[in-house]
């Protein structure tokens, strides 16, 4: 769905994007992370065709986003800090949104108002709460009926209650619409539980991108006890990590969880236990050194 | 559903609309205000005191409403109303947060910018066209030639909008943020006042003779004043001694107007191509354009740092040429600093900045020393006598400016002799020195100023001085000065002579039978060289008053026709005059007409002819 190939941008000098190459499959939730200042909006306002990149290109089904309405009419954009016209209230909002975009359903905005009962539709929006203005951009954004929801962190700074709702409301858009989504945080945590495919970004440039499935299957944590000294790690496994209590030892190995069991087992342990790896402790142990930086989005 | 027009969109039309009623409300309102309302109340007022049904309640009615046209006909609102236009419609440029919103939204550059800019169009000229046609039932009753007027403030009206809103779209394309716009608007509008001033400033400080005036602002590049000055309906009176003799209603510029607003319409156009190419991650940024900023910081530099060094030259009364240039090299090292704060937003200067900016200080420092050393100020031009209608003499203490339009080689003179005695008289303090000023009025319209001080024992200027008088004294200059070239068909309108009074000098009127005979007699003493217009250096310079004669007749004309008198040197965009004044020392030579004062009854008798020290002495 979105391809960003070889992109580079400065700022007064300063690379802010450094050969930047990022893929978002169609129909998968992208969660794209890292510590502030690593260039996640500004490839995000890039994807949406806000900045001009320097060099390389950005597709969104496979046509440049920069200056082309009828790929824009394909995304709904919600930025960290949602814009309202001044004076505007909700209605106002979804008339303008339905004048921009061809694709906006009216019968789904009236459909979706009871997700939003907090929210007065006649209320100047920027009179709402921050939560409750997100609420309205998620509305708004999802009656257009997009193929694609770009989201800049989209639930930082709201109570955990209404982070739920958020996160709701987009797992539903995209069970029900198979629609692609896009979304940054500072917090691997946060895009744990929802994300096909995470990016890790730092410096202007993602360091790795996988899927949840590729990342899960290519780390194993296995907790052994041996009677004696641990013995040597069988040829063919490669040890990441260890983290020895007595005779009780925690290993982290590159490589299948079954493949890794099966070899450790021709040394005999006394107790051998596959355990579940987190998101954050995966991609501790696969960037390893790579990039110490990587370590603020997870702790 | 979105506009199948590329460059327009209704809902973002329709949008603007709505949330900028407010200013397209009070806009509206305050045209109605001036021009509907005022006739209105024009209408109301007089039919209290004329009759209603009457020629005369029907021509005054007509006269205020053309008059009304024709006060409203100017670009002053357009001013206000373009800049707060411009700011309202692109105001999602100059704040991140709507700047990344708006253009993520399905719409392009093009089709956004063109959408706005007909959008700002309409709402300027929606309220003209609502005042106009409101106007026009209520005018149509008593003056149809008011219509015609109306037809043309509406023309004019269009015409200024259209450029000060090019004007601002296009200053505003240059700046990140709204204060910049602002100030960047001011800018633009005072830009070619602020470096012809600097450059006449300049001009003053280094060349010898050029004297400190004000620029001729009456220029396109100003704007705001050319349009003033330049275009617009005009309401010409004139009067007589039974009131208002005649009223002419005149149309001027519309074709300067058509030239300003096609300018605001390419404005518009070159505004699309800096939008186009404007990289949005600017946003608060005080210059948004990359190539401008040099422009901008060098800009500030030099200019800050002229004027500065002018207003410290002035405050601390240096004439030194070198300090100026000092004080000028540091003044722009620290302006152009300030100006790439600016720009970078940051109090950190970096050495490179820094660099630059003694490199502009230096370049323009240079340029200004081999400017002067190569008389580049313009100090040496001396008029071709061909080109000149009239030149005006005016000094300190002389009773009259003195011109001369058939005869400007006695000025030439003086204006040569002053260049080649410049070493003796250059630096010459002003006390003790009397101070002539050349004003050149020139056939092409301009003005050539220049201001010579002549210091007291000074050889060559008490020579030159001379040299000027004896020329300047032939009884036809006089006349030609005092009374101008229609002298012998002027109307008198006033005269009176100034008697002793016991404790002082006041003025006695010369009854209107008798103008005749007293100008004849001045006439006479003029052409008997008794009558001069500039006496010996040493009583201007001395100027104690005492030995001076304290009589003076004073004449006021009305001329045959309008011509340059003495007074054109105030003037320089209307030359011709149709009154004159002449104020006459009366001395003892004046033989003729002192004869004929006392035969009209102002004078007594030759003893009435005093100076000033027999007054003051009684007094």
């Amino acid at each position: 769905m979105i391809a960003v190939n070889n992109v580079s941008k400065s700022f007064g000098g300063v690379k802010a994007l450094n050969h930047t190459n990022m893929h978002v499959p169609k129909g998968s939730i992208y969660g794209l992370v890292g510590p502030n200042g690593a260039g996640k909006s500004t490839i995000i306002r890039h994807i949406t065709g806000v900045y001009q990149y320097d060099e390389g290109e950005i597709l969104i089904d496979g046509k440049p986003v920069y200056e082309n309405a009828k790929v824009k009419e394909k995304y709904a954009y919600i930025p960290d800090d949602v814009f309202y016209f001044l004076q505007a209230n909700t209605m106002d909002m979804m008339k303008y949104y339905k004048g921009l975009y061809p694709k906006f359903d009216e019968a789904l905005f009236d459909k979706l108002k009871v997700c939003f009962p907090e929210v007065d539709p006649k209320a100047n929006i920027r009179n709402l709460s921050k939560g409750m203005q997100k609420q309205v951009a998620f509305w708004l954004s999802i009656s257009t009926r997009p193929e694609l929801l770009i989201l800049d962190e989209p639930v930082d700074g709201l109570d955990p209650v209404m982070r739920r709702q958020i996160w709701s409301l987009i797992m539903s858009d995209v069970a029900e619409f198979g629609t692609t989504v896009l979304v940054s945080s500072h917090n691997l945590r946060e895009l744990e539980d929802v994300c096909d495919y995470v990016g890790i970004m730092n410096k202007g440039h993602v360091l790795v991108e996988r899927s949840l499935n590729d990342l899960q299957s290519s780390i194993t944590k296995i907790q052994v006890a041996f009677e004696s000294e641990m013995p040597p790690i069988p040829h063919g496994l490669e040890l990441l990590h260890k983290v020895s209590t007595g005779r009780v030892h925690t290993l982290i190995l590159k490589g299948e969880p079954k493949e890794a069991e099966m070899k450790l087992q021709t040394l005999d342990p006394l107790i051998m236990d596959v355990l579940p790896l987190t998101l954050e402790e995966i991609f501790i142990y696969e960037l390893g050194g790579e990039d110490y930086a990587v370590k603020d989005i997870i702790f | 559903m979105q506009s199948k027009i590329s460059f327009f969109n209704k809902t973002i039309f329709f949008k603007n609309l709505t949330q900028y009623w407010l200013i397209e409300l009070g806009y509206t309102v305050l045209n109605l205000l001036m021009m509907p309302v005022v006739i209105l109340s024009y209408i109301s007022e007089y039919g209290r005191y004329y009759d209603v049904n009457g020629q005369e309640y029907a021509n005054t009615i007509n006269m205020n409403i053309k008059d009304t046209i024709a006060g409203n006909t100017n670009c002053l609102l357009a001013v206000v109303m373009g800049i707060l236009m411009a700011v309202a419609l692109f105001h999602y440029m100059y704040n991140n947060r709507s700047s990344n919103m708006i253009h993520a939204f399905p719409v392009t550059r093009c089709e956004l910018y063109f959408t706005n800019i007909i959008t700002g169009i309409v709402m300027l000229i929606l309220p003209i066209i609502i005042t106009a046609s409101i106007s026009a039932p209520i005018i149509v009753n008593y003056s149809t030639e008011g219509l015609r007027l109306l037809a043309y403030w509406v023309l004019f009206e269009i015409m200024y909008s259209l450029f000060f809103f090019g004007l601002a779209v296009f200053v505003g394309m240059f700046t990140g943020q709204t204060i910049g716009a602002l100030v960047f608007y001011g800018i633009f509008n005072l830009m070619y006042v602020g470096v012809a001033t600097i450059i006449k400033g300049i001009e003053a400080f280094f060349g010898y003779g050029l004297s400190a005036e004000s620029p001729d602002v009456n220029y396109p590049l100003f704007p705001l004043y050319y349009l003033i000055e330049n275009t617009g309906i005009n309401s010409n009176y004139t009067y007589d001694d039974t009131g208002l003799s005649s009223y002419s209603i005149e149309i001027v510029g519309v074709k300067t107007g058509i030239a300003f607003a096609v300018v605001g319409l390419i404005l518009l156009i070159v505004a699309y191509v800096v939008y186009i190419k404007r990289q949005l991650e600017t946003v608060g940024d005080w210059i948004t354009v990359s190539w401008a900023k040099p422009f901008f910081r060098w800009g500030i530099g030099i200019g800050g740092g002229t004027i500065s060094a002018l207003i410290i030259t002035s405050l601390f009364a240096t004439d030194s040429e070198i300090v100026f240039v000092i004080e000028m090299f540091i003044c722009s090292i620290i302006y152009f600093m300030l100006a790439q704060m600016l720009i970078l937003k940051s109090f950190k200067i970096k050495k490179q900045s820094l660099i630059e900016g003694c490199a502009c200080a230096l370049v323009f420092s240079i340029i200004f020393i081999v400017a002067d050393s190569c008389g580049y100020w313009r100090e040496n031009y001396i008029p071709d006598s061909s080109e000149i209608e009239a030149v005006c003499i005016r000094g300190g203490y002389l009773d009259n400016n003195i011109v001369l339009k058939n005869n400007p080689e006695a000025a030439l003179e003086f204006h040569e002799n002053c260049l080649v005695a410049k070493g003796e008289l250059e630096g010459a303090s002003s006390e003790n020195s009397f101070n002539m000023d050349l004003v050149y009025l020139m056939k092409d319209g301009k003005v050539v100023r220049r201001s010579y001080l002549l210091p007291e024992g000074n050889e060559a200027a008490e020579n030159i001085f001379k040299e000027l008088q004896t020329a300047i004294n032939e009884p036809e200059i006089v006349l030609e000065s005092l009374c101008t070239e229609y002298y012998k068909d002027n109307t008198i309108t006033s005269m009176s002579c100034s008697v002793r009074d016991g404790d002082g000098m006041v003025p006695k009127d010369v009854s209107e039978k008798n103008y005749k005979e007293v100008y004849d007699a001045v006439i006479k003493d003029i052409e008997d060289g008794n009558i001069v217009l500039i006496n010996d250096l040493e009583d201007y310079i001395n100027n104690s008053g005492d030995d001076t004669y304290a009589n003076y007749l004073s004449i006021n004309f009305h001329l045959t026709k309008p011509t340059v008198t003495n007074d054109s040197l105030y003037y320089d965009n209307s030359r011709y005059l149709s009154d004159a004044y002449a104020s006459i020392q009366l001395n003892p030579d004046c033989k003729n007409t002192i004869e004929a004062l006392i035969d009209v009854g102002v004078l007594a008798d030759e003893s009435d002819i005093v100076k000033w020290s027999d007054v003051t002495s009684e007094y």
